[in-house]
């Protein structure tokens, strides 16, 4: 470990490498489980962290019995454990992620040190402080050897190289640009990456379909991170739906968005008006239903709020992937659920108003009902991270 | 080619009042937007977005293309072999704006900031001092906007002296012998606001140094992000020129690359007036409607300039407000506003810089 101490002049070690991150350790051993559940207690105890959704989400996901829900996962898999050593690299955009990933692992019995930017957001540095104090208890002691956080600027390659070089596996998070710097880095490292990806909603509501509980699950999908998370919701597809009802699901989400608490601001709602005409300008985006008409104005985003939508007549994978999030829904009507923009790259379908698991024939990762867009998985963009990190 | 009518030009800068000013812009900036809907793709792809026809349409009806489009796109409304200049904005932060002029497009803008200027500073050539480095106008490349200020400004004045060396640090003996010599006549002082703070006044004050101008005019620009970091006002930044300098009068200018020739010049009552080839629009952020005056809003400029490039109406990410029109205390025609910053920016956090 000496080696790591020697980077201390072009790194800020938050949590710093201990001289015993070399013995072989157990997956899923009862003190691991026990040390990560007890992270999960710790935030839970902490009445000011309720503020804080996404972190109390994260608590919650590291519950006992969602870990003996996700160690069941694991009683087929005899293959040898060859990964010890796990080197994450965080994105700055999804402030809890990086927690996911690591917690995961140690829980995979091995040793971590976690690469953060200097640019990560307000809950970044809350849960470094929150690990930095939980270390320091009882139950957390164990995790000291196991999890180390590093902040360090991309410019120095060596540092990126040299904690390569001591891994057994890279794991980089998004997007596309950082994963290639960091692949051309050490390149014979082993490594999980998760590049762009865009997300959607499909729903199908009719007179009887309850607007309020469908507007509280789509917020939650589409308001944390400032809709920027891979997982996101970038478009609603309405599915056999009527405008009428359309417009009063606007008008409810309307009346929910100020009980709600999130980080859009004026320059989000500036971004939406600008990203907008970028996609119409270099996509070619259309609005729907809309002929020459003299009269007609220059086309524009309809503010809901800290919010903004758009009816158009064809979504493509394009225009999803030049979508920059901060707010702005992109709206098709379909009739048919396969009319839905399918491709590689896109990730979460969410679904609202159908009696069962809806299938769809086009390339997608991943379908859960709306709400639960950024709720973790286990299995995270088609990757197994238990397999991955075993 | 886009042809202007050549009396255009020859308007007087601020005396033609609203109607006959809007009607004049009404017809010329449709026409603009029907010849970049012939030329210019990207731009034919906005506005068939909705279907939108520009023809005969108030200005105000027009549609304003996001400042951020020339960042993320090349948008030119002449063909490549017709390309005489590019321009870059000196943008630190970011990626730069791609301007593209054709030589009628470039002339005309030398032109109109030549009558923009001498109804401010006279026909009378001033001996001119630079605030800034000779070096920035030698810098190789595409040309930044500070450069082509730099150049764009000397043609109104003679015996050019530039107050800063290569390393951008006060030359105290060529400022001293500048002072020396023409204290005691008109001259022109010129600069970028936050280089005149902090390269030029706050030098002078630090090597203890103060001049006795007699009749000098600053004409500053780039805007005041920090300028308000450093928490210095208008009010306070006059102060301490006059201060060092003497009978200095002080005028703002707001502009941009993509629009360059129709600036804003700060009057004596601490507003900016619109010229009578450009106006300014003030909108609502959240569904860009038109705001009322004085409420303030988003800034955009509207310039019959443009004919290169489809930037004759163009929304920026500055906030202003609108103070009236053709009533200023200071007596020049045209709408006249303040300029308030831009919209201040939320943390760029997209998932395509993680590793930055």
């Amino acid at each position: 470990m000496i080696h790591l101490h020697s980077l201390s002049q072009l790194v800020k070690w938050h949590i710093s490498p201990t001289e015993c991150m070399d013995s072989a350790l157990v997956p899923f051993t009862r003190n691991l489980c026990e040390a990560v559940t007890g992270f999960s207690d710790f935030i839970f105890k902490r009445n000011e962290l309720r503020q804080y959704p996404e972190v109390i989400a994260l608590a919650f996901w590291f519950r006992a019995a969602n870990l003996k829900h996700i160690r069941k996962r694991l009683t087929d898999d005899e293959s040898p454990k060859t990964i010890h050593r796990v080197f994450h690299i965080a994105p700055a955009n999804v402030d809890t992620v990086f927690v996911y990933s690591l917690l995961l692992s140690v829980l995979s019995g091995n040793y971590n040190i976690v690469r953060i930017s200097e640019r990560s957001g307000e809950i970044t540095w809350l849960l470094v402080d929150i690990f930095k104090q939980y270390l320091n208890t009882q139950q957390g002691k164990l995790l000291q050897a196991l999890v180390c956080i590093v902040e360090y600027p991309a410019k120095h390659q060596t540092v990126t190289e040299q904690l390569s070089n001591w891994c057994d596996l890279r794991v980089v998070w998004g997007g596309d640009d950082a994963i290639r710097a960091i692949s051309a880095i050490a390149p014979h490292t082993q490594q999980v990456s998760f590049p762009n990806r865009y997300s959607l909603a499909v729903i199908n509501a009719n007179e009887q379909t309850d607007l309020a509980l469908l507007s509280r699950a789509f917020l939650t999908d589409v308001l944390p991170f400032n809709q920027q998370a891979c997982s996101s919701p970038k478009a609603i597809y309405w599915l056999n739906t009527e405008r009428d009802v359309q417009d009063r699901f606007w008008k409810i989400v309307l009346s929910q968005l100020p009980t709600i608490n999130h980080n859009l601001s004026v320059s989000n709602k500036v971004e939406q008006h600008i990203n907008f005409q970028y996609l119409a300008a270099s996509q070619g985006l259309k609005m729907a239903g809309k002929s020459q008409s003299k009269n007609g104005s220059f086309a524009r985003v309809v503010s809901v709020g800290a919010l903004g939508h758009c009816k158009v007549s064809e979504i493509t994978p394009a225009i999803l992937e030049a979508h920059s999030g901060n707010g702005l829904i992109i709206e098709q009507d379909i009739r048919n659920i396969n009319d839905i923009a399918c491709s590689t790259t896109l990730q979460t379908v969410s679904y609202f108003g159908f009696d069962d698991k809806i299938t769809l024939e086009g390339v997608h990762k991943r379908m859960v009902p709306l709400g639960k867009s950024l709720n973790f998985d286990v299995v995270w963009d088609g990757i197994d991270l238990l397999q991955a990190f075993n | 080619m886009f042809s202007y009518p050549p009396e255009l030009f020859e308007l007087p800068v601020y005396g033609v009042g609203r109607a006959d000013k809007q009607a004049m812009l009404d017809k010329t900036l449709s026409e603009l937007s029907e010849f970049h809907y012939a030329h210019c793709q990207a731009y034919k792809n906005l506005l068939d977005c909705n279907g939108f026809n520009p023809c005969h349409q108030a200005a105000d009806a027009q549609q304003p293309v996001a400042t951020k489009l020339f960042k993320d796109m090349a948008l030119a409304s002449v063909p490549d072999d017709e390309v005489f200049r590019q321009m870059r904005s000196s943008g630190t932060t970011g990626q730069a704006s791609k301007i593209v002029l054709d030589a009628d497009s470039a002339k005309r803008q030398s032109k109109v900031l030549v009558k923009i200027l001498q109804a401010w500073l006279g026909k009378q050539r001033r001996p001119m001092l630079l605030i800034d480095s000779p070096a920035t106008v030698k810098a190789a490349g595409a040309m930044t906007a500070r450069a082509a200020g730099l150049q764009g400004l000397s043609f109104f004045g003679r015996d050019h002296c530039y107050a800063l060396d290569e390393n951008m640090q006060l030359d105290i003996p060529k400022v001293r012998a500048f002072f020396e010599r023409y204290s005691q006549q008109p001259v022109l002082i010129f600069g970028f606001t936050f280089i005149v703070w902090q390269q030029f006044i706050q030098a002078l004050k630090h090597s203890n140094l103060a001049f006795n101008c007699v009749d000098a005019i600053l004409l500053h620009g780039g805007g005041w992000k920090k300028m308000q970091q450093q928490a210095v006002t208008d009010s306070l930044f006059k102060q301490s020129i006059k201060e060092r300098l003497g009978n200095v009068s002080v005028h703002d200018y707001y502009g941009m690359v993509e629009q360059t020739g129709t600036i804003y010049v700060q009057c004596e009552h601490g507003y900016l007036h619109t010229p009578v080839w450009s106006d300014v629009l003030i909108r609502r952020p959240e569904d860009l409607s038109i705001a009322d005056n004085g409420e303030s809003g988003l800034i955009q400029v509207n310039s019959i300039l443009p004919s290169s490039y489809p930037g004759h109406c163009l929304l920026t990410e500055d906030l202003g407000i609108i103070q009236g029109e053709d009533d200023c205390k200071c007596g020049r025609l045209g709408k006249y506003f303040n300029v308030l910053g831009r919209v201040p920016k939320a943390e760029v956090k997209g998932c395509s810089d993680t590793f930055a």
